[in-house]
């Protein structure tokens, strides 16, 4: 090379390499990168596939719905939502609904978002067993040129826009069309998802990582998290172990033990956020394994308040959940307070109350043992738990120590979930320390406290009826502002006390105190990721080698 | 020799036929259900549920669905898993084994040179203050529950002086384009604690075997004449008192085998190491029937490997043995 060549070519070729370092330094200063430490693998992140723990919350990242439910969560009428894919809506008649996409929406691969793909999604979904109940009401989905997509329903009803946005996320036709559902799951698809969300699927290494990178030409603006991963640890000792060791930024879930721990370390801030779960002693009506017979002690209703006027909720939660659960009034998780009758609170624990309803239906210590009995029966009582739960048989074992005041024996027995499920199942129980992760729509009480599903499996096994709550449900169902149905549903059961709802915890998470957060959503925790960013000046050297990597 | 080998194989093939049937009908009489498992605190209907269990023939008379499993199996489909929707056993197992592999392997590389070299280096110095030394070292490590010391192991070296990542197979950074030197390292960094954790308890149980072992050969009569040849200690040791000093620890390495496979899922789960044994725990918890058949075949194939190749190295090593 001749010298006055070299003279040009090292010079420039250094301050190529200078300037691409300075672009590397240059991330601007509120750019990330995130690591969740999680529990569980995302096998298949696909809207229509199995859409539970990491699963669902990966595909939610990835994958957008038309609408999002507003800060309230509120299901009742077309307004409470906001836009996503669907830029707005507009009400033809009671029962359709005209959607306008966003026409700068695009799927990862530069592909339009278009009405062909919300259509598509709707029929595919109805195909699974895990959305066919949901979608029951939506009548037909139909497309009306490439932007406009119109939702037409079975009758006219209140929560139609929640049917028509929250169930589903919308998912390519262009990509997946020839793809049969049976085979979705270990297609190429889910090794590679193209989603339409603010982060796009990078790789996955199965059972230990999956990496998402924000999606550059994202509609709503880029996310500031260059990278996020799920960093995958089964154990929640492991867990906790990459979070105080700097490789993990968040956890979610911490026990009362963990959160003692986390605590002592000053980087990071703990968050308690309102979850969709309530946990409760559901009562079985019916003889325990024969549905055929009342249940000898829990079937007298008045038997079942003086056991809510039993237990000190708030003390037991306390014990339980340290300050991160408070006291549903009923089958509403604090987060979906807007159903809660106004000016109607749980009863308080009143034990002097609970002995004399006891004692008007005929349950005194009558043979001196220090246990209530009546006509010889003594009242004995049995708690199933599922071992699976740390929390639950705690609970328990509160309630057993304050049912012991009152002269009642309650047994604990603690199990594997699986056979506690079929247990539950089979009505083969007195009390069983139950949890759900409720929907936001009140109308899925039908499921566990309608006379309907009287001892179906997984629906209401307690063998509760009251029906009233029925006809309520029905009229409900397709009222245009059933709130009002709703809360005299929630009278009714605090009336009749088919449970006693114990707790709706917060789900704990601790987070490295260098993020800017946004709230954490109730129905799920990491949808606000897109908005998330790093305190300017807090950067890890990761966090600057995020968009360079 | 041919005949006897053929004839251990098919025994080993009857024997896994035949655990294979049991493990099949046991699974199915263990109380709870894979799809009330799948299903959890989830809503679905009773006809939703009624879909599933077809998709899965666990609807299916018991006859039908063996041979449905045997039919597949014998074609190298292990059906598909119920836990993890869609995906099929093989694959699973398929992720899963090379991780397991490397642990299990580096365990045992681990046991049989260090136990089997400490075991000897003890009983050439019985009595002496390192025998000593090493016997309570071993006694300590055979007694120290290896979940423990895990937790221990991870709170000191990854959390308290953060020398070791805390869990995982490989840095989340590790780039999948990165050299087999960086990715070597990263990894053998990633495997010391749960290594050392495992090796501890192993390296302890087969000091002892090899040290009572080599004690018993060194006080035979055999070696003696050999001292008195006049061959060196090195020889005495290695030829002629080590290889009769092996069977004991020839056998524990076939019971060793199908444990590093599948028996160290405390130490799999305190650091995470995304093994086998970690897919069975959740296949069992989950009651997910392909899974646990898929790994079941595999621990079982283990279990009879290990007895398949302790007989062949007591014919190799044991001319009494290849001659009867």
């Amino acid at each position: 090379m001749p010298r006055s060549l070299t003279r040009i070519v090292v010079p420039v070729c250094a301050l190529l390499v200078m300037a691409s370092r300075v672009g590397a330094l240059q991330n601007p200063p509120d750019n990330g990168v995130l690591v969740i430490a999680t529990g569980a693998d995302a096998p298949a992140p696909i809207p229509t596939v199995n859409q539970s723990g990491t699963n669902y919350e990966v595909t939610n990242l990835l994958f957008l719905r038309l609408a999002e439910m507003g800060p309230t969560l509120t299901t009742v009428g077309d307004d409470a939502f906001v836009p996503m894919l669907a830029r707005s809506w507009k009400r033809r008649d009671r029962v359709t609904i005209a959607f306008d996409l966003d026409p700068r929406a695009m799927w990862h691969d530069g592909r339009p978002v278009t009405a062909r793909d919300v259509v598509f999604s709707f029929e595919r979904a109805r195909q699974e067993p895990d959305f066919a109940s949901a979608l029951k009401r939506v009548q037909s989905v139909t497309a009306e040129g490439t932007r406009r997509v119109v939702f037409r329903f079975v009758r006219s009803y209140g929560e139609q826009m929640y049917d028509a946005t929250n169930h589903l996320l919308i998912m390519p036709a262009h990509l997946l069309a020839g793809i049969p559902q049976d085979s979705l799951a270990t297609s190429n698809f889910a090794q590679h998802p193209v989603g339409d969300g603010p982060f796009r699927w990078v790789r996955r290494i199965p059972g230990q990582l999956i990496e998402l990178a924000a999606f550059d030409r994202y509609f709503q603006g880029r996310p500031k998290l260059d990278r996020v991963y799920f960093e995958v640890a089964r154990d929640p000792e492991a867990r906790l172990n990459l979070l105080l060791s700097g490789q993990a930024d968040v956890i979610q879930s911490l026990s009362l033990p963990a959160e003692l721990r986390v605590k002592q370390d000053t980087t990071y801030q703990i968050t308690s956020v309102p979850s969709p779960a309530v946990t409760y002693a559901l009562f079985n009506q019916k003889a325990n394994g024969d549905r055929s017979r009342p249940h000898p002690i829990l079937s007298d209703p008045v038997v079942r308040r003086a056991l809510v006027l039993a237990l000190d909720r708030d003390q037991m939660i306390q014990a339980v959940y340290g300050g991160h659960a408070s006291v549903p009034d009923g089958p509403v998780p604090q987060a979906f307070a807007w159903v809660d009758i106004p000016g109607r609170r749980a009863a308080p624990s009143d034990t002097g109350k609970a002995r004399a309803l006891l004692a008007s239906a005929g349950w005194i210590d009558h043979d001196g043992d220090g246990i209530l009995d009546k006509n010889g029966m003594p009242f004995v009582l049995t708690a199933s738990t599922p071992n699976r739960s740390p929390q639950r048989p705690l609970l328990a074992q509160q309630m057993q120590a304050r049912l012991q005041r009152l002269g009642i024996k309650l047994n604990i027995d603690i199990l594997e979930f699986e056979v506690s499920q079929e247990r539950r199942n089979a009505g083969q129980f007195d009390i069983d320390m139950s949890s759900a992760n409720l929907d936001p729509t009140p109308s899925g009480w039908d499921w566990s406290w309608s006379c309907a599903n009287v001892g179906k499996p997984g629906q209401n096994v307690g063998s509760y009826c009251n029906p009233k709550i029925d006809s309520l449900l029905q009229v409900a169902g397709s009222s245009a502002n059933p709130v009002s149905q709703y809360r005299e549903i929630l009278g009714l059961i605090m009336d009749d006390v088919p449970a006693i709802f114990l707790a709706s915890p917060a789900s704990v998470i601790a987070v490295h105190r260098r993020y800017a957060t946004r709230p954490f959503r109730t129905e799920m925790a990491w949808l606000s990721l897109r908005q998330w960013s790093v305190t300017p000046g807090q950067q890890l050297p990761r966090d600057a080698a995020g968009a360079g990597r | 020799m041919i005949r006897w080998l053929l004839l251990r194989i098919a025994q080993s093939f009857a024997t896994l036929a035949t655990a294979l049937v049991i493990l099949f009908v046991l699974m199915r009489l263990v109380p709870g259900d894979p799809v009330s498992a799948y299903i959890g605190e989830r809503r679905m209907s009773v006809e939703d549920t009624r879909k599933i269990r077809q998709r899965y023939c666990l609807d299916c008379p018991l006859p039908r669905q063996f041979a449905g499993f045997a039919g597949r199996a014998v074609h190298g489909d292990l059906g598909t898993s119920i836990h993890f929707p869609g995906q099929p056993v093989t694959q699973l197992i398929r992720e899963r084994l090379p991780a397991t592999l490397l642990l299990g392997g580096t365990v045992l590389l681990l046991n049989f040179t260090l136990g089997i070299g400490l075991g000897v280096w003890q009983a050439m110095t019985k009595g002496r203050w390192i025998d000593r030394l090493l016997t309570t070292f071993s006694l300590v490590g055979y007694a120290m529950p290896s979940f423990w010391l895990g937790i221990l192991l991870a709170w000191i070296f990854a959390v308290k002086l953060r020398w070791l990542p805390p869990g995982g197979i490989t840095s989340i950074y590790l780039s999948a384009e990165a050299g087999w030197w960086t990715t070597a390292t990263d990894v053998a960094t990633h495997l010391m604690l749960p290594a050392i954790t495992l090796s501890i308890v192993s390296i302890a149980a087969t000091m002892r075997y090899q040290r009572d072992a080599m004690i018993d050969v060194l006080r035979l009569d055999y070696i003696r004449t050999a001292r008195a040849k006049g061959l060196t200690e090195g020889a005495v040791i290695a030829r002629h008192g080590w290889r009769n000093a092996i069977f004991p620890v020839l056998t524990l390495f076939g019971l060793w085998l199908p444990i590093l496979a599948t028996g160290s899922v405390f130490v799999e789960s305190v650091f995470n190491w995304n093994g086998l044994g970690l897919l069975a725990t959740e296949a069992i918890g989950a009651r997910d029937y392909p899974l646990l058949m898929g790994t079941a075949i595999l621990v079982s194939s283990l279990i009879v490997l290990g007895g398949l190749l302790t007989d062949l190295g007591y014919m190799v090593l044991d001319p009494r043995v290849r001659h009867r």
